[in-house]
């Protein structure tokens, strides 16, 4: 597994001999083609397939931009920017989750807040949807992660089933996470502060004199 | 007794992307994600032409034309949505003309005798009969549209499972297309959103009701 913090080549390509550097790839080279005779991956409407990359070098996280977007690093000087062609690229995914069997689940709707709980108005998610249920549910149960989404209003999706390990131990466990939207970031803030005070200064200015009584 | 043993559910969206802008971190700054879960992610891929990784319980694979959401466990349903959702509403400009709402069940059905029944019953060997030794199903397709929602395409199809020695692959994609509607992103975001749930439900119900007729003893004629 490749860690989001460590460096990630992505196929390293050194004096024209592919290395695989990074776990999770397979690809599997087939022919080396010249870097200017580039040509656009088939569409692909129902696989996970892609024939062609060109590739990049190797890069490293020390530049990752301010906006969270990778950067080329600083250490990518051994690696020569190569088109190669590359017959099947699965994409390999960590084993697939434990087991997990539903019995029940419900859409939630936090309705108070307390020190150690919160109070919700539960859904049945194979059901009509209409409310059915209310329930007090403890802090503890939230992920530390989604602890700033327990407000009032908030909504979330809480699942109980049973969880099998690779032992084929089986567990009762409850599954509860909270809805998310996109935050505000600190630019877009800003943009819409800026908006705001030129319509402030346009409205200011257009405002009109007061007017003498004809009475 | 059938059980199911292994799912996953995916949205599958068509359209114009930028894969590089897909990436854990990005997701993470949105607040589409756990931070812990994206520091914790596994990076298959960022490339400007295909993006795919995995952070939380959620596998995400960008190209130019695809995005695709997806998550094995079942207990994510509701926020495979969500995420898919959150990144849609931060690429407003983007279009999307297509969306599946996918869910694939693999089923145990306790013997390999149960296995050949659904089989038989799904794709009757009679008509083979002379022409074909020992047919056997191998993969079966059907499309029609949901009860009660013509807007879109169902697709089912059901075949041996490949994950469960002896199981069935009940297979759901629901397709909505948008290219003649010409709608934009917020209508197709409102149908996606809208239609989810339903569609996720129905095809949990419809897997286990075709197999179970399946098995049901056939009254003697």
């Amino acid at each position: 597994m490749t860690a989001l913090n460590a460096p990630r080549p992505l196929l390293l390509l050194q004096e024209g001999r592919a290395t695989t550097a990074s776990s999770g790839l397979r690809p599997r080279v087939v022919n080396l083609l010249a870097k200017e005779n580039r040509r656009r991956p088939p569409d692909h409407s129902d696989s996970d397939h892609a024939d062609l990359y060109v590739l990049q070098p190797a890069t490293d996280n020390s530049g990752l931009a301010t906006d969270g977007q990778p950067q080329p690093g600083a250490n990518t000087a051994t690696a020569r920017p190569v088109l190669v062609q590359v017959e099947h690229f699965e994409p390999q995914r960590p084993p697939s989750s434990l087991q997990f069997m539903v019995k029940q689940a419900w859409e939630g709707t936090v309705t108070l807040v307390t020190q150690s709980t919160f109070h919700a108005d539960l859904r049945p998610l194979n059901g009509s949807g209409v409310c059915e249920e209310t329930a007090e549910i403890e802090l503890d149960e939230v992920d530390p992660d989604d602890m700033q989404l327990v407000l009032p209003g908030a909504v979330f999706y809480w699942y109980i089933g049973y969880r099998t390990d690779e032992r084929g131990t089986r567990r009762l466990v409850m599954e509860l996470r909270f809805r998310r939207l996109p935050v505000w970031t600190s630019s877009e803030i800003a943009r819409v502060q800026e908006a705001s005070r030129d319509y402030d200064d346009f409205f200011d200015s257009e405002e009109p004199e007061p007017t003498t009584s004809t009475e | 007794m059938l059980t199911c043993e292994d799912e996953a559910i995916s949205a599958v969206l068509v359209g114009n992307f930028n894969p590089s802008i897909f990436h854990p971190v990005w997701l993470e700054r949105h607040g589409l994600v756990r931070a812990q879960e994206a520091r914790n992610a596994t990076i298959q891929i960022i490339h400007p032409e295909i993006s795919s990784f995995t952070v939380g319980p959620f596998h995400i694979q960008v190209d130019l034309r695809r995005l695709k959401v997806e998550s094995e466990d079942p207990g994510q349903v509701g926020a495979v949505k969500d995420l898919t959702n959150g990144m849609l509403s931060l690429l407003e400009h983007t279009p999307v003309s297509q969306f599946g709402i996918n869910r694939s069940m693999h089923f145990r059905v306790e013997s390999e005798e149960n296995r050949q029944t659904i089989g038989d019953r799904l794709a009757p060997k009679d008509p083979f009969e002379g022409l074909v030794e020992n047919p056997r199903m191998l993969s079966l397709k059907v499309i029609g549209e949901r009860p009660g929602n013509p807007r879109a395409k169902l697709h089912l199809q059901v075949e041996p499972s490949s994950k469960l020695r002896v199981g069935v692959l009940v297979a759901s994609n629901e397709h909505y297309d948008f290219q003649e509607a010409e709608a934009d992103l917020n209508e197709v975001m409102r149908v996606f959103s809208a239609e989810w749930q339903t569609a996720q439900t129905y095809a949990r119900k419809t897997a286990e009701s075709l197999l179970r007729s399946c098995l049901e003893p056939r009254s003697e004629q």
